[in-house]
């Protein structure tokens, strides 16, 4: 059954996407060729109400193109995101913890994959320490 | 002279109020930008802040004595006044120097589009004097605005 809850936010979500489109759209007849496809790749996929995986990796992609030359549609664009997907996250069984999100479009990561690849790299580390301190601890 | 309804002035007092508390908030975000922005270019970004800052501190105090000129109390204190505004405040951490300068102009822009509201609530009320504050108010907003854009280009 869809709660009360669960319509409020995804009304919410619609709304935001639309608004981000927006941004996306105002940038789009300022924009170099070779930052077009990217862009409209962008458009769509909020348009088209895709994961939020699949999103976020293209709106980092598109970021690393495009956000020098427009810089506050980009800011816009990341506080949107980082709101808005967390909240869209929030419904969604399994995911990973919410700051992963800001964590990322604070960090500037490339990818999606960049980021799991740095967060499986620093898990890796700890381990590594944990395990050297639990072995001086047993010495 | 017409006479104003009390609709009107409820539209300017409250607008005042609104503007009182965003030029607040802005100030504080703008002192807290001075503190916290790093980088190459914190001397410039550093000096600009403050300049920024302080003339706001100033406007503050112009707006909330044009609040008792109209015989209202002015609204003060940082819980109020917060509640009041919708400028976002900055995530206390290390940011990139272009982020500092994007959430203030960000936040002008905010400002200035509830200005321009009550500069039309002074216009339908008939009151020039506070209209006349508004517009100078809105124009160094505008001002900074393209200060701010201006370095977003070059940091
Ligand atoms: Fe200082």
């Amino acid at each position: 059954m869809q709660t009360h809850f669960f319509r409020e936010r995804v009304s919410h979500s619609t709304g935001w996407r639309i608004q981000a489109a927006a941004i996306v759209e105002e940038i789009l007849p300022h924009a170099k060729s070779t930052q077009v496809d990217i862009l409209l790749d962008l458009r769509s996929m909020l348009l088209d109400e895709v994961t939020w995986e699949n999103l976020l990796d293209t709106f980092l992609q598109a970021r690393a193109v495009v956000e020098d030359d427009h810089y506050m549609p980009f800011f816009r664009l990341r506080q949107l995101l980082e709101y808005s997907l967390r909240l869209e996250m929030a419904i969604q069984p399994d995911t990973p913890h919410s700051d992963m999100i800001r964590d990322m479009l604070r960090r500037k990561f490339p990818t999606l994959a960049s980021y799991r690849r740095e967060l499986k790299r620093l898990e890796f580390e700890l381990n590594v320490t944990d395990d050297i301190l639990s072995q001086k601890i047993q010495t | 002279m017409p006479t104003l309804t009390t609709k009107q002035t409820n539209a300017v007092i409250n607008g005042l109020k609104n503007l009182l508390a965003d030029s607040y908030s802005l100030m504080a975000q703008t002192h807290v930008a001075h503190w916290n922005v790093e980088g190459p270019h914190f001397f410039s970004l550093h000096e600009a802040f403050q300049k920024q800052y302080e003339e706001l501190f100033e406007a503050v105090d112009e707006i909330a004595e044009r609040l008792r000129a109209l015989e209202e109390l002015a609204p003060g204190g940082l819980a109020v006044l917060a509640k009041l505004s919708p400028i976002a405040e900055l995530p206390i951490e290390h940011l990139p120097a272009k982020d500092f300068v994007a959430h203030l102009l960000d936040g002008h822009e905010k400002l200035i589009a509830r200005a321009e509201q009550l500069r039309e609530a002074c216009d339908e009320a008939g009151d020039l004097e506070t209209q006349d504050l508004v517009i100078g108010r809105i124009q160094v907003h505008q001002k900074t605005c393209w200060m701010l854009r201006s370095t977003l280009k070059n940091l």
